[in-house]
């Protein structure tokens, strides 16, 4: 009997799993709409980058997507979690998936100012269950590696708010999460932590994670190669990208609630058939 | 295994992070705990060495001559309801009388006076005796009024009483041991209220940052609860070793202190320092579990 190949996989079987899931997300803060029916989704190895004026939600979105921030209205998934309808007891494993790293609230950035820079990165690894001295040595290598060595052994406290936004970056970085969430991550025009950025989180997206970054850095920008764009206008996602399924407000209205992983091969499915047709 | 040396670490970073708070709390436990054992060990001298030498006071109430012996039991139980009276017992005449006979067995002019006393001469009488707390001669002289305001009572004598310097200094002993007891409690309540308040910002704010990256609840507060109660373990243990060491320099009797009630204090203090310390930072890092 000849030892004939398989068959070809369908796309949906190679396309990877959703990472993140938002729909129609609405987020009021004092009283004030700041972020209003985000709809998006994420897959493993994606990276989408949110643009947007200061004061469009740029942060909310990203606050909202890291679990930091619960939304008024609206259905955050990650992976398979609705957050939502999550008990008090899966929490931390909710964290352990999502790196996040932000500027914008230090609420949310959750560093301890009383630790040095190299202890805060290792509890990032520590809570995966690595060793002491594997989580310091991991921590140690991250803070090398993003160009930070030289504030390891200093507390955090103690740090101007460029170094202090590297450990939070190189913290989200260390436990190998699944999601990776980072606003404003690298100065605008720091070209050379970019660099060393976009190479660290080139090797994630290898290996399986998902980027959310919201930046101002065209050096960081170019480095996510093949990312999506989507802008944010007073609270509201304008920009869609096709691969990405952004729904914008307008058409969320007879837009499915939430497509699910079925749905979008489905879709892509039929386009491809669209597009031979049409050949 | 890998946790519980992580949170060894936390806390050997924490106490190194800020030793002279760990000191600051470590004295004042020791302090306070010092001196409430100082105090129990001065009452426990008091109630135990000196009682004794002391005797124990005891109140003989003589009931009126028309009081049946019904009737004095119905007053002894009775009086067995009062504040601080530990028992109470019903001596008839011909007990009393028999009790009498006896005691004058080695005086021979005490015993052939005794002898033609008719067998009814002799009124019933109570012996009352009151708790080793109330056994100053105020309380007896208060319990002696009140007892001979009762309609039954003919007299009411004070026996075996701590009269004399012994017996103040007794009294003495016991109420600067309470006093010190009740100041050291007022002291170890305030330092447990500063174990909270020092560095618990910054406990809170480790905590937090413990949670945010996916630390359990109970990761988070665990080295808060371990050094919680190593300050008061280690706090206690001080205080007593202070103590211990007053002792065998000036020999002022403070020896009277049993070692299960110190291992009880050590224990006690190390759960409730621990208790401290767990919740100073027990609600820390609720953002990062908005759910």
């Amino acid at each position: 009997m000849p030892n004939t190949p398989p068959p070809p996989l369908p796309d949906a079987a190679r396309r990877p799993a959703f990472v993140l899931r938002l729909d129609a997300v609405t987020v009021a803060r004092h009283g004030a709409t700041v972020l209003e029916g985000a709809t998006l989704s994420l897959r493993a190895g994606e990276a989408l980058v949110v643009d947007g004026a200061p004061g469009a939600g740029t942060s909310t979105l990203l606050a909202v997507c890291a679990c930091a921030l619960r939304p008024q209205t609206g259905t955050v998934i990650i992976g398979d979690k609705v957050v939502a309808e999550l008990q008090a007891s899966a929490w931390p494993l909710l964290r352990r998936s999502i790196g996040y790293a932000t500027d914008a609230d230090p609420a949310w950035a959750q560093l301890c100012d009383d630790e040095t820079a190299r202890e805060n990165v290792a509890w990032g690894a520590a809570v995966t269950r690595r060793p002491v001295r594997a989580a310091v040595h991991a921590a140690e290598r991250m803070l090398e590696r993003l160009g930070a060595s030289g504030v390891a052994q200093r507390r955090v406290g103690t740090l101007a708010p460029r170094e202090r936004r590297t450990v939070g970056v190189a913290r989200a970085l260390v436990s190998g999460a699944a999601l990776l969430v980072l606003d404003e991550p690298v100065d605008a025009f720091d070209e050379r932590a970019a660099e060393k950025l976009s190479v660290v989180l080139a090797e994630a997206r290898a290996a399986g994670a998902a980027v959310l970054c919201a930046s101002r850095s065209a050096t960081l920008l170019r480095g996510l190669e093949g990312a999506e764009r989507v802008r944010l206008e007073d609270g509201r996602v304008r920009g869609t990208a096709p691969r990405l399924t952004l729904v914008p407000p307008v058409l969320r209205a007879v837009a499915p609630p939430l497509r699910t992983d079925a749905d979008a091969d489905e879709e892509l499915q039929s386009a491809d058939l669209l597009e031979e047709e049409t050949a | 295994m890998t946790a519980g040396l992580w949170m060894l670490r936390r806390v050997a970073r924490e106490v190194a992070r800020a030793p002279s708070g760990l000191i600051v709390r470590v004295v004042g436990f020791a302090m306070c705990m010092g001196f409430l054992l100082a105090g129990r060990a001065l009452v426990a001298t008091a109630d135990a060495s000196l009682a004794p030498l002391l005797g124990r006071a005891q109140l003989v109430v003589s009931c009126r001559d028309e009081v049946s012996a019904a009737r004095a039991a119905d007053v002894a139980r009775d009086l067995l309801t009062w504040r601080r009276v530990r028992r109470a017992t019903v001596v008839s005449g011909d007990e009393g009388l028999r009790q009498l006979r006896a005691l004058s067995a080695g005086w021979p002019e005490g015993a052939t006076a005794l002898a033609s006393v008719e067998p009814a001469w002799l009124p019933t009488a109570i012996e009352v005796q009151l708790e080793e707390s109330a056994q100053s001669t105020a309380d007896l002289i208060a319990a002696s009024a009140r007892l001979r305001a009762l309609p039954e009572v003919a007299a009411v004598d004070i026996v075996g009483a701590p009269w004399g310097e012994l017996g103040a200094v007794a009294s003495s002993l016991r109420r600067i041991g309470r006093a010190l007891s009740v100041s050291a409690a007022i002291g170890a309540f305030v330092t447990l209220a500063l174990l909270l308040g020092v560095g618990a910002t910054a406990r809170r704010q480790a905590a937090a940052a413990w949670r945010a990256v996916g630390g359990t609840r109970a990761g988070a507060v665990a080295p808060s609860l371990l050094l919680g109660a190593l300050i008061g373990a280690v706090g206690t243990v001080s205080g007593a070793a202070a103590l211990i060491a007053l002792r065998s320099v000036s020999e002022i009797g403070l020896g009277a202190l049993p070692s299960r009630e110190l291992a009880i204090a050590v224990g006690a203090a190390a759960l409730l320092g621990g208790l401290c310390g767990a919740a100073s930072v027990w609600r820390a890092g609720r953002a990062c579990v908005p759910g």
